[in-house]
Protein backbone atom coordinates (compact mmCIF):
# COMPACT_ATOMS: atom_id res chain seq x y z
CA UNK A 1 0.00 0.00 0.00
CA UNK A 2 3.09 2.38 0.69
CA UNK A 3 3.98 2.00 -2.47
CA UNK A 4 0.46 2.65 -4.61
CA UNK A 5 0.51 5.95 -5.88
CA UNK A 6 -2.84 6.50 -7.38
CA UNK A 7 -5.78 3.68 -6.98
CA UNK A 8 -9.17 3.68 -8.60
CA UNK A 9 -12.31 1.45 -7.00
CA UNK A 10 -15.20 0.80 -9.06
CA UNK A 11 -14.77 4.30 -10.80
CA UNK A 12 -17.68 4.93 -13.80
CA UNK A 13 -18.87 7.52 -15.92
CA UNK A 14 -21.76 8.49 -17.81
CA UNK A 15 -22.48 11.35 -20.34
CA UNK A 16 -26.22 11.49 -20.68
CA UNK A 17 -26.98 7.86 -21.63
CA UNK A 18 -24.01 6.82 -22.45
CA UNK A 19 -21.23 5.13 -20.35
CA UNK A 20 -17.47 6.44 -20.93
CA UNK A 21 -16.01 3.86 -17.82
CA UNK A 22 -17.56 1.34 -16.34
CA UNK A 23 -16.27 0.31 -13.11
CA UNK A 24 -12.63 0.81 -13.41
CA UNK A 25 -10.23 -0.70 -10.97
CA UNK A 26 -6.55 -0.48 -11.03
CA UNK A 27 -3.50 0.55 -9.11
CA UNK A 28 -0.89 2.24 -10.01
CA UNK A 29 2.84 0.84 -8.06
CA UNK A 30 5.20 3.99 -7.46
CA UNK A 31 8.40 3.92 -10.10
CA UNK A 32 6.59 1.76 -12.99
CA UNK A 33 5.42 2.79 -16.17
CA UNK A 34 1.81 2.00 -17.43
CA UNK A 35 0.76 1.27 -20.64
CA UNK A 36 -2.67 2.50 -21.20
CA UNK A 37 -3.91 0.76 -24.36
CA UNK A 38 -7.14 1.41 -26.20
CA UNK A 39 -8.92 2.69 -29.22
CA UNK A 40 -10.39 5.84 -29.83
CA UNK A 41 -13.30 6.51 -27.61
CA UNK A 42 -12.36 3.99 -25.33
CA UNK A 43 -12.36 6.03 -22.18
CA UNK A 44 -8.10 6.79 -21.66
CA UNK A 45 -8.47 10.66 -21.68
CA UNK A 46 -11.45 10.46 -19.35
CA UNK A 47 -9.55 8.21 -17.05
CA UNK A 48 -7.26 10.89 -17.26
CA UNK A 49 -9.55 13.65 -16.82
CA UNK A 50 -10.85 12.25 -14.09
CA UNK A 51 -7.68 11.77 -12.30
CA UNK A 52 -6.48 15.28 -12.47
CA UNK A 53 -9.95 16.90 -11.51
CA UNK A 54 -10.89 18.10 -15.09
CA UNK A 55 -14.15 16.00 -14.86
CA UNK A 56 -16.15 14.55 -12.15
CA UNK A 57 -16.87 10.45 -11.48
CA UNK A 58 -20.36 9.27 -11.68
CA UNK A 59 -19.58 6.63 -9.18
CA UNK A 60 -16.28 5.39 -7.46
CA UNK A 61 -13.08 6.94 -5.85
CA UNK A 62 -10.09 8.12 -6.62
CA UNK A 63 -7.22 7.87 -4.15
CA UNK A 64 -4.39 9.60 -4.71
CA UNK A 65 -0.60 9.21 -2.81
CA UNK A 66 -2.79 7.05 -0.25
CA UNK A 67 -5.83 10.50 0.75
CA UNK A 68 -8.97 10.84 -1.08
CA UNK A 69 -8.32 12.94 -4.53
CA UNK A 70 -11.99 15.03 -3.95
CA UNK A 71 -10.68 16.22 -0.45
CA UNK A 72 -7.10 16.34 -1.14
CA UNK A 73 -6.54 18.05 -4.01
CA UNK A 74 -4.83 20.60 -3.93
CA UNK A 75 -2.08 18.67 -2.39
CA UNK A 76 -2.38 15.70 -4.44
CA UNK A 77 -2.38 17.82 -7.34
CA UNK A 78 1.00 19.39 -6.84
CA UNK A 79 2.59 15.87 -6.94
CA UNK A 80 1.05 15.17 -10.35
CA UNK A 81 2.16 16.21 -14.09
CA UNK A 82 -0.42 15.54 -16.76
CA UNK A 83 -0.47 16.15 -20.48
CA UNK A 84 -3.89 15.68 -21.57
CA UNK A 85 -4.26 15.44 -25.42
CA UNK A 86 -2.60 18.59 -26.01
CA UNK A 87 -0.38 20.86 -24.29
CA UNK A 88 -1.23 24.07 -22.09
CA UNK A 89 0.57 26.80 -24.30
CA UNK A 90 0.38 30.24 -24.71
CA UNK A 91 0.91 30.64 -28.32
CA UNK A 92 2.08 34.72 -28.66
CA UNK A 93 4.51 33.39 -25.60
CA UNK A 94 8.34 31.95 -26.17
CA UNK A 95 9.10 28.81 -24.96
CA UNK A 96 11.36 30.19 -21.92
CA UNK A 97 7.80 32.60 -21.63
CA UNK A 98 5.27 29.77 -21.30
CA UNK A 99 7.32 27.38 -18.29
CA UNK A 100 8.15 30.86 -17.07
CA UNK A 101 4.23 31.55 -16.87
CA UNK A 102 3.37 27.97 -15.53
CA UNK A 103 6.43 28.22 -13.12
CA UNK A 104 4.04 31.47 -11.77
CA UNK A 105 0.86 29.61 -11.83
CA UNK A 106 2.23 26.70 -9.89
CA UNK A 107 3.80 29.09 -6.98
CA UNK A 108 7.29 27.43 -8.61
CA UNK A 109 9.73 29.89 -6.83
CA UNK A 110 12.94 28.01 -8.81
CA UNK A 111 13.28 30.05 -12.47
CA UNK A 112 16.53 28.20 -13.14
CA UNK A 113 14.34 25.19 -13.52
CA UNK A 114 13.15 26.79 -17.00
CA UNK A 115 16.64 26.48 -18.18
CA UNK A 116 16.84 22.66 -17.09
CA UNK A 117 13.58 22.00 -18.47
CA UNK A 118 14.22 23.67 -22.07
CA UNK A 119 17.69 21.53 -21.94
CA UNK A 120 16.38 18.57 -21.22
CA UNK A 121 13.43 18.49 -23.74
CA UNK A 122 16.01 19.97 -26.63
CA UNK A 123 13.78 23.67 -26.94
CA UNK A 124 17.12 25.31 -25.35
CA UNK A 125 17.41 26.91 -28.84
CA UNK A 126 14.38 28.43 -29.82
CA UNK A 127 15.20 31.62 -28.41
CA UNK A 128 12.18 34.25 -29.47
CA UNK A 129 10.64 31.80 -31.44
CA UNK A 130 6.61 31.98 -30.42
CA UNK A 131 5.29 29.18 -29.41
CA UNK A 132 2.57 29.92 -32.32
CA UNK A 133 5.53 28.94 -34.86
CA UNK A 134 6.87 25.97 -33.23
CA UNK A 135 6.20 22.48 -34.71
CA UNK A 136 3.47 20.13 -33.28
CA UNK A 137 6.78 17.93 -31.92
CA UNK A 138 7.90 21.12 -30.48
CA UNK A 139 4.70 21.73 -28.86
CA UNK A 140 4.55 18.55 -27.75
CA UNK A 141 7.92 18.59 -25.82
CA UNK A 142 7.38 22.01 -24.37
CA UNK A 143 4.03 20.33 -22.82
CA UNK A 144 6.21 17.74 -21.33
CA UNK A 145 8.76 20.54 -20.39
CA UNK A 146 5.81 22.34 -18.15
CA UNK A 147 4.87 19.48 -17.06
CA UNK A 148 8.27 18.18 -15.54
CA UNK A 149 8.07 21.63 -13.78
CA UNK A 150 7.02 20.71 -10.11
CA UNK A 151 9.05 17.93 -10.10
CA UNK A 152 5.93 15.84 -10.04
CA UNK A 153 5.39 12.11 -8.46
CA UNK A 154 3.19 10.78 -11.36
CA UNK A 155 2.85 11.82 -14.62
CA UNK A 156 -0.19 11.47 -17.05
CA UNK A 157 0.30 11.44 -20.44
CA UNK A 158 -2.39 11.10 -23.06
CA UNK A 159 -0.60 10.82 -26.71
CA UNK A 160 2.72 12.13 -25.77
CA UNK A 161 4.74 11.23 -28.61
CA UNK A 162 1.77 12.44 -31.09
CA UNK A 163 3.67 14.18 -34.34
CA UNK A 164 6.72 13.47 -32.41
CA UNK A 165 9.77 12.76 -35.72
CA UNK A 166 11.73 9.72 -35.10
CA UNK A 167 14.13 11.31 -33.01
CA UNK A 168 11.91 13.10 -30.92
CA UNK A 169 10.10 10.05 -30.38
CA UNK A 170 13.56 8.49 -29.37
CA UNK A 171 14.34 11.29 -27.09
CA UNK A 172 10.98 10.93 -25.00
CA UNK A 173 11.02 7.22 -25.14
CA UNK A 174 14.47 7.63 -23.27
CA UNK A 175 13.30 10.83 -20.81
CA UNK A 176 11.07 8.36 -19.94
CA UNK A 177 12.93 5.81 -19.14
CA UNK A 178 15.45 7.70 -16.82
CA UNK A 179 12.73 9.62 -15.00
CA UNK A 180 11.54 6.08 -14.10
CA UNK A 181 14.95 4.85 -12.84
CA UNK A 182 16.62 7.50 -11.48
CA UNK A 183 14.02 9.61 -9.98
CA UNK A 184 11.11 6.54 -9.97
CA UNK A 185 8.29 8.32 -11.03
CA UNK A 186 5.52 6.75 -11.76
CA UNK A 187 4.17 7.35 -14.97
CA UNK A 188 0.55 6.61 -17.01
CA UNK A 189 0.95 7.15 -20.60
CA UNK A 190 -1.69 6.51 -23.26
CA UNK A 191 -0.82 5.72 -27.37
CA UNK A 192 -1.79 4.27 -29.79
CA UNK A 193 2.29 3.55 -30.77
CA UNK A 194 2.03 0.07 -29.46
CA UNK A 195 5.42 -1.09 -30.70
CA UNK A 196 6.71 1.92 -28.92
CA UNK A 197 4.82 2.03 -25.84
CA UNK A 198 6.39 -1.70 -25.73
CA UNK A 199 9.70 -0.19 -25.47
CA UNK A 200 8.23 1.96 -22.56
CA UNK A 201 5.98 0.35 -20.30
CA UNK A 202 6.79 -1.96 -17.55
CA UNK A 203 3.09 -2.72 -17.22
CA UNK A 204 -0.08 -2.39 -19.68
CA UNK A 205 -3.51 -1.37 -18.95
CA UNK A 206 -6.06 -2.67 -21.81
CA UNK A 207 -9.26 -0.79 -21.83
CA UNK A 208 -12.18 -1.18 -24.23
CA UNK A 209 -15.34 0.69 -24.56
CA UNK A 210 -14.84 2.00 -21.03
CA UNK A 211 -13.90 -1.10 -19.67
CA UNK A 212 -10.52 -2.35 -18.18
CA UNK A 213 -9.69 -5.69 -20.08
CA UNK A 214 -6.68 -6.36 -18.42
CA UNK A 215 -3.67 -5.35 -16.38
CA UNK A 216 -0.80 -7.18 -16.83
CA UNK A 217 3.58 -6.86 -16.22
CA UNK A 218 6.04 -6.35 -19.12
CA UNK A 219 7.32 -10.05 -18.33
CA UNK A 220 3.53 -11.25 -18.35
CA UNK A 221 2.69 -9.56 -22.19
CA UNK A 222 6.07 -11.28 -22.95
CA UNK A 223 4.86 -14.51 -21.76
CA UNK A 224 2.32 -14.24 -23.78
CA UNK A 225 3.63 -13.05 -26.65
CA UNK A 226 6.68 -15.33 -26.76
CA UNK A 227 7.19 -16.73 -29.90
CA UNK A 228 6.66 -20.38 -30.65
CA UNK A 229 6.72 -22.75 -33.36
CA UNK A 230 3.69 -24.20 -35.00
CA UNK A 231 4.50 -27.52 -36.97
CA UNK A 232 1.71 -29.43 -38.75
CA UNK A 233 2.85 -32.94 -39.82
CA UNK A 234 0.66 -36.37 -40.93
CA UNK A 235 0.58 -37.64 -37.48
CA UNK A 236 0.45 -35.45 -34.90
CA UNK A 237 0.82 -37.95 -31.78
CA UNK A 238 3.97 -39.27 -33.37
CA UNK A 239 5.29 -35.54 -33.37
CA UNK A 240 4.18 -34.94 -29.69
CA UNK A 241 5.53 -38.31 -28.13
CA UNK A 242 8.99 -37.22 -30.87
CA UNK A 243 9.05 -33.90 -29.09
CA UNK A 244 8.83 -35.23 -25.31
CA UNK A 245 11.26 -37.80 -26.00
CA UNK A 246 13.58 -36.20 -27.89
CA UNK A 247 13.64 -31.98 -27.10
CA UNK A 248 12.65 -33.24 -22.74
CA UNK A 249 9.83 -31.20 -22.96
CA UNK A 250 6.27 -30.71 -22.28
CA UNK A 251 6.00 -27.21 -22.88
CA UNK A 252 3.51 -27.79 -26.44
CA UNK A 253 0.31 -27.67 -27.10
CA UNK A 254 -1.85 -29.80 -29.25
CA UNK A 255 -4.02 -27.36 -31.00
CA UNK A 256 -7.54 -27.51 -32.55
CA UNK A 257 -6.51 -27.31 -35.93
CA UNK A 258 -4.46 -29.89 -35.59
CA UNK A 259 -1.21 -28.66 -35.23
CA UNK A 260 1.26 -28.48 -32.49
CA UNK A 261 2.60 -25.00 -30.67
CA UNK A 262 5.83 -25.72 -29.21
CA UNK A 263 7.26 -22.78 -27.29
CA UNK A 264 10.80 -24.07 -26.14
CA UNK A 265 12.47 -22.88 -29.35
CA UNK A 266 14.92 -25.17 -30.82
CA UNK A 267 18.38 -23.37 -31.24
CA UNK A 268 19.65 -24.22 -34.86
CA UNK A 269 16.35 -24.81 -36.51
CA UNK A 270 18.13 -27.27 -39.76
CA UNK A 271 19.16 -29.87 -37.00
CA UNK A 272 15.58 -29.68 -35.50
CA UNK A 273 14.00 -30.51 -38.89
CA UNK A 274 16.66 -33.22 -39.21
CA UNK A 275 15.46 -34.74 -35.72
CA UNK A 276 11.97 -34.79 -37.00
CA UNK A 277 12.67 -36.25 -40.01
CA UNK A 278 14.65 -39.04 -38.59
CA UNK A 279 11.64 -40.44 -36.40
CA UNK A 280 9.57 -40.25 -39.13
CA UNK A 281 7.62 -37.16 -38.66
CA UNK A 282 6.43 -35.74 -42.17
CA UNK A 283 6.33 -31.87 -42.11
CA UNK A 284 3.65 -30.34 -43.90
CA UNK A 285 4.19 -27.17 -42.60
CA UNK A 286 6.63 -25.30 -39.64
CA UNK A 287 6.19 -21.48 -38.97
CA UNK A 288 7.51 -19.93 -36.55
CA UNK A 289 5.05 -17.64 -35.23
CA UNK A 290 5.84 -14.08 -33.07
CA UNK A 291 2.72 -12.44 -31.09
CA UNK A 292 3.62 -8.84 -30.81
CA UNK A 293 1.72 -6.32 -28.59
CA UNK A 294 -0.05 -5.36 -31.22
CA UNK A 295 -1.82 -8.72 -31.44
CA UNK A 296 -2.16 -9.68 -28.09
CA UNK A 297 -4.06 -6.25 -28.02
CA UNK A 298 -7.03 -7.40 -30.47
CA UNK A 299 -6.81 -11.03 -29.21
CA UNK A 300 -7.43 -9.42 -25.89
CA UNK A 301 -10.10 -6.44 -26.81
CA UNK A 302 -12.23 -9.22 -29.20
CA UNK A 303 -10.50 -9.18 -33.01
CA UNK A 304 -10.65 -7.20 -36.19
CA UNK A 305 -15.07 -6.48 -35.44
CA UNK A 306 -14.01 -4.19 -32.23
CA UNK A 307 -11.49 -1.92 -34.01
CA UNK B 1 -3.68 33.49 -4.61
CA UNK B 2 -0.81 35.61 -5.36
CA UNK B 3 0.52 33.61 -7.28
CA UNK B 4 -2.30 33.13 -9.73
CA UNK B 5 -2.67 36.39 -9.97
CA UNK B 6 0.77 37.24 -10.82
CA UNK B 7 0.46 34.61 -13.76
CA UNK B 8 -2.76 36.47 -14.92
CA UNK B 9 -0.75 39.60 -15.03
CA UNK B 10 2.12 37.85 -16.73
CA UNK B 11 -0.25 36.41 -19.06
CA UNK B 12 -1.86 40.13 -20.00
CA UNK B 13 1.50 41.55 -20.50
CA UNK B 14 2.24 38.69 -22.37
CA UNK B 15 -1.27 39.18 -24.53
CA UNK B 16 -1.00 40.58 -27.81
CA UNK B 17 -4.69 41.33 -28.55
CA UNK B 18 -4.45 42.96 -25.50
CA UNK B 19 -1.87 45.34 -25.86
CA UNK B 20 -3.10 46.20 -29.57
CA UNK B 21 -6.57 46.98 -28.27
CA UNK B 22 -5.42 48.61 -25.54
CA UNK B 23 -2.86 51.28 -27.51
CA UNK B 24 -5.59 51.48 -30.37
CA UNK B 25 -8.10 52.76 -27.90
CA UNK B 26 -6.04 55.75 -26.51
CA UNK B 27 -4.63 56.69 -29.60
CA UNK B 28 -8.08 56.66 -30.66
CA UNK B 29 -9.52 58.40 -27.63
CA UNK B 30 -6.68 61.06 -27.83
CA UNK B 31 -7.20 61.72 -31.30
CA UNK B 32 -11.16 62.25 -30.86
CA UNK B 33 -10.41 63.99 -27.56
CA UNK B 34 -7.99 66.64 -29.24
CA UNK B 35 -10.73 67.19 -32.32
CA UNK B 36 -13.37 67.85 -29.58
CA UNK B 37 -11.54 70.19 -28.06
CA UNK B 38 -10.89 72.49 -31.10
CA UNK B 39 -13.43 76.03 -31.44
CA UNK B 40 -15.26 74.49 -33.90
CA UNK B 41 -16.77 71.89 -31.85
CA UNK B 42 -17.24 74.23 -28.83
CA UNK B 43 -19.46 76.21 -31.17
CA UNK B 44 -21.13 73.25 -32.49
CA UNK B 45 -22.10 71.68 -29.42
CA UNK B 46 -23.59 75.43 -27.76
CA UNK B 47 -25.64 75.40 -30.69
CA UNK B 48 -26.97 71.89 -30.35
CA UNK B 49 -27.84 72.53 -26.72
CA UNK B 50 -25.42 70.22 -25.48
CA UNK B 51 -22.84 73.08 -24.02
CA UNK B 52 -21.61 71.01 -21.40
CA UNK B 53 -20.04 68.79 -23.31
CA UNK B 54 -17.31 71.59 -23.77
CA UNK B 55 -16.67 70.98 -19.67
CA UNK B 56 -14.49 68.35 -17.85
CA UNK B 57 -17.34 67.07 -16.26
CA UNK B 58 -19.39 67.32 -18.95
CA UNK B 59 -17.34 65.60 -21.41
CA UNK B 60 -16.29 63.07 -18.82
CA UNK B 61 -19.83 62.14 -18.22
CA UNK B 62 -20.89 61.55 -22.57
CA UNK B 63 -17.44 59.50 -22.95
CA UNK B 64 -19.41 57.39 -19.88
CA UNK B 65 -22.42 57.41 -21.06
CA UNK B 66 -21.39 55.28 -24.76
CA UNK B 67 -22.50 52.17 -23.05
CA UNK B 68 -22.31 50.12 -26.06
CA UNK B 69 -18.43 50.96 -26.39
CA UNK B 70 -17.58 50.27 -23.14
CA UNK B 71 -19.29 46.67 -23.76
CA UNK B 72 -17.49 46.22 -26.77
CA UNK B 73 -14.28 46.72 -24.94
CA UNK B 74 -15.12 44.22 -22.57
CA UNK B 75 -16.69 41.64 -24.78
CA UNK B 76 -13.50 41.75 -26.46
CA UNK B 77 -11.46 41.43 -23.37
CA UNK B 78 -13.45 38.71 -22.06
CA UNK B 79 -12.56 36.37 -24.86
CA UNK B 80 -9.14 37.14 -24.82
CA UNK B 81 -8.69 37.40 -20.81
CA UNK B 82 -10.47 34.62 -19.90
CA UNK B 83 -12.32 32.17 -22.91
CA UNK B 84 -8.91 31.73 -24.23
CA UNK B 85 -7.63 30.09 -21.08
CA UNK B 86 -9.59 27.77 -21.41
CA UNK B 87 -8.82 27.00 -25.40
CA UNK B 88 -4.90 27.29 -24.77
CA UNK B 89 -5.44 24.76 -21.77
CA UNK B 90 -3.57 27.48 -18.74
CA UNK B 91 -7.12 26.99 -16.56
CA UNK B 92 -7.16 22.80 -17.21
CA UNK B 93 -3.37 23.31 -16.38
CA UNK B 94 -4.05 25.31 -12.89
CA UNK B 95 -7.13 22.68 -12.15
CA UNK B 96 -4.98 19.62 -12.81
CA UNK B 97 -2.05 21.30 -10.78
CA UNK B 98 -4.40 21.05 -7.90
CA UNK B 99 -5.30 24.62 -7.85
CA UNK B 100 -8.57 25.31 -6.06
CA UNK B 101 -11.45 26.53 -8.94
CA UNK B 102 -12.38 29.02 -6.40
CA UNK B 103 -9.05 30.85 -6.20
CA UNK B 104 -8.25 30.13 -10.19
CA UNK B 105 -11.54 31.88 -10.89
CA UNK B 106 -11.57 34.72 -8.27
CA UNK B 107 -8.16 35.41 -9.79
CA UNK B 108 -9.81 35.31 -13.25
CA UNK B 109 -12.09 37.25 -12.78
CA UNK B 110 -10.13 40.64 -10.79
CA UNK B 111 -8.13 40.60 -13.44
CA UNK B 112 -10.22 40.83 -15.92
CA UNK B 113 -12.62 43.07 -13.98
CA UNK B 114 -9.60 45.07 -13.22
CA UNK B 115 -8.00 45.15 -16.94
CA UNK B 116 -12.03 46.18 -18.24
CA UNK B 117 -12.36 49.05 -16.28
CA UNK B 118 -8.52 50.27 -16.28
CA UNK B 119 -8.76 50.05 -20.20
CA UNK B 120 -12.12 52.18 -20.21
CA UNK B 121 -11.21 54.50 -17.25
CA UNK B 122 -8.05 54.85 -19.81
CA UNK B 123 -10.07 55.41 -22.52
CA UNK B 124 -12.63 58.24 -21.06
CA UNK B 125 -9.68 60.10 -19.35
CA UNK B 126 -7.90 60.39 -22.53
CA UNK B 127 -11.03 61.32 -24.51
CA UNK B 128 -11.59 64.35 -22.12
CA UNK B 129 -9.05 65.37 -20.30
CA UNK B 130 -8.11 67.93 -23.18
CA UNK B 131 -11.42 69.67 -22.66
CA UNK B 132 -10.51 69.42 -19.25
CA UNK B 133 -7.07 71.68 -19.84
CA UNK B 134 -8.63 73.81 -22.25
CA UNK B 135 -11.77 74.48 -20.43
CA UNK B 136 -11.97 73.57 -16.99
CA UNK B 137 -14.34 71.36 -15.38
CA UNK B 138 -17.49 73.17 -15.72
CA UNK B 139 -19.36 75.72 -13.92
CA UNK B 140 -22.44 74.83 -11.89
CA UNK B 141 -24.97 76.06 -14.08
CA UNK B 142 -23.32 74.28 -17.30
CA UNK B 143 -22.20 71.21 -15.98
CA UNK B 144 -24.18 71.06 -12.58
CA UNK B 145 -22.82 68.53 -10.08
CA UNK B 146 -20.08 67.57 -12.28
CA UNK B 147 -18.43 70.85 -11.67
CA UNK B 148 -17.25 69.60 -8.26
CA UNK B 149 -14.57 67.15 -7.96
CA UNK B 150 -15.82 64.85 -5.47
CA UNK B 151 -19.04 64.30 -7.59
CA UNK B 152 -17.11 63.93 -10.72
CA UNK B 153 -14.72 61.30 -8.71
CA UNK B 154 -18.22 59.69 -7.23
CA UNK B 155 -19.88 59.41 -10.75
CA UNK B 156 -17.12 57.90 -12.04
CA UNK B 157 -16.69 55.42 -9.26
CA UNK B 158 -20.48 54.42 -9.35
CA UNK B 159 -20.24 54.48 -13.02
CA UNK B 160 -17.66 52.30 -13.13
CA UNK B 161 -19.02 50.31 -10.81
CA UNK B 162 -22.38 50.05 -13.11
CA UNK B 163 -20.42 49.09 -15.80
CA UNK B 164 -18.73 46.01 -13.91
CA UNK B 165 -22.21 44.80 -13.91
CA UNK B 166 -22.43 44.28 -17.09
CA UNK B 167 -18.79 43.10 -17.31
CA UNK B 168 -19.86 40.55 -14.92
CA UNK B 169 -22.69 38.94 -17.54
CA UNK B 170 -19.46 39.06 -20.00
CA UNK B 171 -17.45 37.04 -17.66
CA UNK B 172 -19.94 34.48 -17.06
CA UNK B 173 -20.63 33.80 -20.59
CA UNK B 174 -17.07 33.59 -20.97
CA UNK B 175 -16.67 31.04 -18.24
CA UNK B 176 -19.64 29.25 -19.96
CA UNK B 177 -18.66 28.70 -23.85
CA UNK B 178 -14.82 28.43 -23.19
CA UNK B 179 -14.80 29.77 -26.83
CA UNK B 180 -13.02 32.99 -27.48
CA UNK B 181 -15.01 33.76 -30.48
CA UNK B 182 -18.17 32.48 -29.35
CA UNK B 183 -17.80 34.96 -26.04
CA UNK B 184 -17.16 38.09 -28.16
CA UNK B 185 -20.38 37.13 -30.29
CA UNK B 186 -22.60 36.63 -27.76
CA UNK B 187 -21.21 39.30 -25.34
CA UNK B 188 -21.40 42.35 -28.30
CA UNK B 189 -24.64 41.14 -30.29
CA UNK B 190 -26.70 39.49 -27.65
CA UNK B 191 -26.28 41.94 -24.35
CA UNK B 192 -26.36 45.31 -26.95
CA UNK B 193 -29.20 43.71 -28.52
CA UNK B 194 -30.58 42.02 -25.14
CA UNK B 195 -30.85 45.21 -23.37
CA UNK B 196 -32.41 47.01 -26.01
CA UNK B 197 -34.97 44.49 -26.14
CA UNK B 198 -35.62 43.92 -23.21
CA UNK B 199 -35.86 47.82 -22.51
CA UNK B 200 -38.41 48.46 -25.28
CA UNK B 201 -40.28 45.14 -24.43
CA UNK B 202 -40.78 45.26 -20.87
CA UNK B 203 -44.28 47.44 -20.05
CA UNK B 204 -43.90 50.92 -18.74
CA UNK B 205 -45.28 49.95 -15.35
CA UNK B 206 -42.08 47.84 -14.89
CA UNK B 207 -39.56 49.70 -16.59
CA UNK B 208 -38.58 51.39 -13.60
CA UNK B 209 -37.32 48.25 -12.08
CA UNK B 210 -34.62 48.42 -14.96
CA UNK B 211 -32.78 51.28 -13.18
CA UNK B 212 -31.94 48.67 -10.42
CA UNK B 213 -30.81 46.23 -12.99
CA UNK B 214 -27.30 46.21 -15.07
CA UNK B 215 -28.96 47.09 -17.77
CA UNK B 216 -30.28 50.84 -16.18
CA UNK B 217 -28.11 51.46 -13.47
CA UNK B 218 -25.48 53.38 -15.17
CA UNK B 219 -28.16 55.65 -16.02
CA UNK B 220 -28.88 56.47 -12.38
CA UNK B 221 -25.33 58.01 -11.91
CA UNK B 222 -24.60 59.08 -15.15
CA UNK B 223 -25.94 62.84 -15.56
CA UNK B 224 -25.41 66.35 -14.08
CA UNK B 225 -27.31 66.25 -11.53
CA UNK B 226 -26.12 63.40 -10.12
CA UNK B 227 -26.66 63.16 -5.88
CA UNK B 228 -24.57 61.32 -3.19
CA UNK B 229 -28.19 59.46 -3.01
CA UNK B 230 -27.67 58.19 -6.69
CA UNK B 231 -23.70 57.56 -6.16
CA UNK B 232 -23.98 55.56 -3.21
CA UNK B 233 -27.52 53.59 -3.78
CA UNK B 234 -25.86 52.59 -7.50
CA UNK B 235 -22.62 51.45 -5.96
CA UNK B 236 -24.20 49.52 -3.65
CA UNK B 237 -26.75 47.67 -6.06
CA UNK B 238 -23.92 47.33 -8.33
CA UNK B 239 -22.23 45.59 -6.53
CA UNK B 240 -24.75 43.47 -5.04
CA UNK B 241 -25.10 42.32 -8.80
CA UNK B 242 -21.04 41.85 -9.33
CA UNK B 243 -21.21 39.52 -6.52
CA UNK B 244 -24.62 37.73 -7.58
CA UNK B 245 -23.85 37.52 -11.45
CA UNK B 246 -20.00 36.38 -10.13
CA UNK B 247 -21.16 33.75 -7.58
CA UNK B 248 -23.24 32.37 -10.59
CA UNK B 249 -20.54 31.83 -12.54
CA UNK B 250 -18.01 30.54 -9.68
CA UNK B 251 -21.05 27.62 -9.10
CA UNK B 252 -20.91 27.51 -12.79
CA UNK B 253 -17.44 27.01 -13.21
CA UNK B 254 -17.54 24.53 -10.09
CA UNK B 255 -19.33 22.26 -11.60
CA UNK B 256 -18.53 22.52 -15.37
CA UNK B 257 -16.33 19.69 -16.89
CA UNK B 258 -13.15 21.13 -18.57
CA UNK B 259 -11.98 19.44 -21.78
Amino acid sequence: MGNTVLEIKNLSKRYNSQWALKNINMRLEKGRIYGLIGKNGAGKTTLMRMVTGLSFPTNGTITLFGKDRGSNMDEAGKRIGALIEYPALTSNMTAKENLHFQCLMKGIPNFELEDEMLELTGLKNTGRKKARNFSLGMKQRLGIASVLLGNPELLLLDEPINALDPSGVIEIRNLLKRLREFENKTILISSHNLPELYQTATDYIIIHNGEIKEILTHEELEEHCKSYVSIKCTDINQLAMVLAKNLYTDNFKVMSDKSISLYDLPGDMEQFGSMLYNNGIIITKLTIVETSLEEYYMNVIGGDKNV
Amino acid sequence: MFSLFRSELYQIRKNLAVKILFLFVIITSVFLGIQEASDSYDAEYKEIGRDYINYGGGRLLSDMSDGALATLLASLLAGWIVSQSFENRTIQEAVSYGRSRTKIYLAKIIMYFAVSIFTCLAMWTAGSIFVFIKNGIGTQKITGNLCQWDYLFGMVFAGSLAYLSIFAICAVIAITTQKTSITMGICIIGITLGFTIITKALPESLSGMLNYTPVGLSGQVLKLDVSWNDIIKTSLTSIAWIIGISTAGLLKFQKTELK
